[in-house]
C-alpha cells in the first residue's frame, strides 16, 4: 500500500511505531502533490524545503517522545486564506499573490504544537467568495474524480487534494457551507465547527460574524483527531468560546439508539436532485435501522436565508475588504499619481469580478437610504432562522438533510450566472447565520458516479454528537467505497 | 436607488474604477440579485431582534497586558513602497 492511501491516522500510527519516517512521509506528499496536481490545480503553493527542515525536527521529537499526538509527523496542507508564518498567503487574489505574512494563524500554532507539518497552501475562490473555486487568481480547482467538473468551493482544494489522494487532511474554512459543499462534491468528509469553537485569529476575513476553520479528510476518525487539536479558547479572537477541553474521538462510537433525528422537508423539496434526495432518504432510513428515532420535520424561513446570507455576508466583504488600499500590504499599482488614484487602481486591479461584485453589492446593503431595508432586515431574518433551529433542537439531537442541491456541475456554467452559484448554497447557508456546527460525508453517487454527501446539522457546542453519527453512518453504510482517494483522471 | 447613476455611486463608495460595459454588466446583475433579496420584505420582524452575530453574547474580553509587538522591519517586508521605517504614499498636502 502506497503511503497516499492511508488516512490521516494511519500515516500517524506508523510514523509512531517508527515503521515510516517524517520525512519520507514529507518526501511522498510533496511527490504526490507535484504528480498529482496538474490535474488537479488543488495547490497554490508548495513548500518542499521548509517541510522537509521541518521533518528532521519533528522526527527527533517523536524519537525522544516530544510528540506523541497521532497526527505527529503527518504532513498538511491548509486553505490559502490562513497565514502561515513566513509562507505567502493570498487568499487565491491577485491582490495577496505576494503577501508573506510576518505571523501565523492560531490554528497553526496548535497544529505544530502537536507535530504537523505544513507543506502547501490551497487553492480556493477568491477570498472564499464563491461556490466553485472558480474565481481562484490561480485558476480553477478540477475535481479529481471528473476533471472537467467543479470541486466545489470556497475550500475546493482543500476538498480536492485530500480526495486525489494528495494530501491525508487539510483546513478549509466555511462562511457559507464553503467546507460542507466541496466535501459533498468530492466525496470526503468535513466539520463546519460551531461558531467560536476555532480561533479565527490569522484567519483572512471574508464575514467575520460567519466565518469558521474546520477539518477536511477521507473519513471521521481523521476529522474528529483535527479537531481535537484545532479547536480551543484563544485570547487572540474576541469571538473564540472559552470551554472545557473536549475530546472528540470519544464521539467515534458506532451507536445512534439513543438520537432523535429530523429530516426537515424544506431541504428536500423541489430544486433538489431526485438522487440527491433519494440519497438523503436512504441515510434516513438507515439511521432508523439503527436504531435512531427518525422523523420528517418542517423549518422555516429557509427560503430566507440565502438572501440574508448574502446581504450579510457582502455587507462584512464590503468592510472588511475596505483594508486593502495598496499601501501597507497587498497589491500596489504602478499609477500612483495621487492617493485617491492609489486607491482606485490599487483596488481595481487587484481583486477579481466576483469580489467586486460582492463589495459593490456590500456597500449598497450598507449605504444610507438601504441599510434598514436590507442590512438589517438580514440581521432580523438571521435572529429568527437561528430561533426557528433552536426550537428544533429542543426536540432532535440533530438534522440531516443534503449539502448541496445537486452534485458536481461542470466547470465554467456558474460563471455567467451568479444569482443561479447563490441559490446552490441553499442546503448550507442557514447554519453559518446561526453559528451552528454541521458535517458533510458522502452517501453514495448519482447514475454519473459522482459523490452526494450527507449533511447533519447539530445545536451548539455538539460536535461530538455529530461525530458520532457520523461514524456510525460511515461504519453501517452499505456504500463502503472509500470517500475519494482516487487518482485523478485528465 | 436614489441617485442618478447608482452604480458610479457604489464605485465611489467601494473605491473601484469600472468601465462603461463593466458598470453597465454590474448594474444589470445587481438589479437582478437586489431584487431577489427582495424576498426578505415579504418576512414579519417586528418582534425579531438584530443579529449581527451568530452567537449574541459572544464577546469575550481579555486583560489589558503588555505583550512583545511585532517588529517594524518585519511588518514593513509586505509594502510596495516604503522609507525608513515608514509606509510612503504619494504627496497629501500641497505646497
Amino acid at each position: 500500500m502506497e503511503l497516499w492511501e492511508l488516512s490521516a491516522l494511519e500515516l500517524g500510527a506508523r510514523i509512531q511505531r517508527k515503521e515510516v519516517g517524517v520525512k519520507e512521509a514529507v518526501l511522498a506528499a510533496i511527490e504526490r502533490a507535484t504528480a498529482q496536481d496538474k490535474n488537479c490545480n488543488a495547490f497554490i503553493t508548495l513548500c518542499a524545503e521548509t517541510a522537509l527542515d521541518k521533518a528532521e525536527q519533528i522526527q527527533s521529537g517523536i524519537d525522544n517522545g516530544t510528540f506523541r499526538g497521532p497526527l505527529a509527523g503527518v504532513p498538511v496542507a491548509v486553505k490559502d486564506n490562513i497565514c502561515t508564518v513566513e509562507v505567502r498567503t493570498t487568499c487565491g487574489s491577485k491582490m495577496l499573490q505576494n503577501f508573506v505574512p510576518d505571523y501565523q494563524a492560531t490554528v497553526m500554532d496548535r497544529l505544530e504544537a502537536e507535530g504537523a507539518i505544513l507543506f502547501g497552501k490551497l487553492n480556493m475562490d477568491e477570498f472564499g467568495m464563491g461556490s466553485t473555486s472558480e474565481t481562484s487568481f490561480f485558476g480553477p480547482v478540477k475535481n479529481p474524480l471528473d476533471c472537467s467538473r467543479v470541486p466545489g468551493g470556497s475550500s475546493g482544494g482543500s476538498a480536492a487534494s485530500v480526495a486525489a489522494g494528495e494530501a491525508w487532511y487539510t483546513l478549509g474554512s466555511d462562511t457559507g457551507g464553503s467546507i460542507r459543499q466541496p466535501c459533498s462534491f468530492t466525496g470526503t468528509v468535513g466539520i463546519k465547527p460551531t461558531y467560536g469553537r476555532v480561533s479565527r485569529y490569522g484567519l483572512v476575513a471574508y464575514a467575520s460574524s460567519m466565518d469558521q476553520i474546520g477539518p477536511i479528510a477521507s473519513n471521521v476518525s481523521d476529522c474528529a483527531a483535527v479537531l481535537n487539536i484545532i479547536s480551543g479558547y484563544d485570547p487572540k479572537d474576541s469571538t473564540s468560546v472559552r470551554r472545557p477541553e473536549e475530546d472528540f474521538t470519544r464521539g467515534l462510537v458506532c451507536d445512534v439508539r439513543d438520537l432523535r433525528i429530523g429530516v426537515p422537508k424544506e431541504y428536500l423539496q423541489q430544486g433538489i436532485q431526485e438522487e440527491v434526495r433519494r440519497a438523503i432518504r436512504k441515510a434516513a432510513d438507515l439511521y432508523a435501522d439503527m436504531g435512531a428515532e427518525v422523523e420528517e420535520c418542517s423549518i422555516a424561513m429557509t427560503e430566507y436565508a440565502v438572501p440574508a446570507y448574502y446581504i450579510l455576508a457582502s455587507a462584512e466583504a464590503s468592510s472588511n475588504l475596505s483594508r486593502y488600499d495598496g499601501i501597507r500590504y497587498g497589491h500596489r499599482t504602478g499609477r500612483d499619481s495621487d492617493l485617491d488614484t492609489l486607491y482606485y487602481q490599487s483596488r481595481t486591479e487587484g481583486f477579481g469580478l466576483e469580489a467586486k461584485r460582492r463589495i459593490l453589492l456590500g456597500n449598497f446593503a450598507l449605504s444610507a437610504g438601504y441599510y434598514e431595508a436590507y442590512y438589517q432586515k438580514a440581521t432580523q431574518v438571521r435572529a429568527l432562522i437561528r430561533k426557528n433551529f433552536l426550537r428544533l433542537f429542543q426536540k432532535y439531537d440533530l438534522l440531516l438533510s443534503p449539502a448541496a442541491p445537486a452534485t458536481a456541475m461542470k466547470l465554467g456554467e456558474s460563471l455567467t450566472n451568479p444569482l443561479k452559484m447563490y441559490l446552490g448554497d441553499v442546503c448550507t447557508v442557514a447554519l453559518n447565520l446561526a453559528g451552528l456546527p454541521g458535517m458533510v460525508l458522502p452517501s453514495g453517487t448519482d447514475a454519473k458516479g459522482l459523490p452526494i454527501g450527507l449533511q447533519l446539522m447539530g445545536n451548539a457546542f455538539s460536535e461530538k454528537t455529530l461525530i458520532r453519527a457520523g461514524y456510525s453512518f460511515e461504519q453501517w453504510s452499505v456504500h463502503k467505497e472509500p470517500a475519494g482517494k482516487k487518482e485523478a483522471n485528465g | 436607488m436614489k441617485e442618478e447613476n447608482p452604480i458610479a455611486y457604489l464605485c465611489k463608495l467601494s473605491r473601484l474604477e469600472l468601465t462603461a460595459e463593466e458598470q453597465q454588466k454590474f448594474q444589470q446583475e445587481l438589479d437582478t440579485i437586489v431584487r431577489y433579496f427582495d424576498r426578505l420584505q415579504e418576512v414579519d420582524t417586528q418582534e425579531a431582534e438584530f443579529l449581527s452575530q451568530a452567537v449574541a453574547d459572544l464577546n469575550m474580553l481579555r486583560t489589558d497586558e503588555p505583550q512583545n509587538s511585532w517588529q517594524a522591519k518585519n511588518i514593513l517586508k509586505n509594502a510596495a513602497e516604503k522609507q525608513g521605517n515608514c509606509f510612503q504614499v504619494p504627496k497629501i498636502l500641497e505646497g
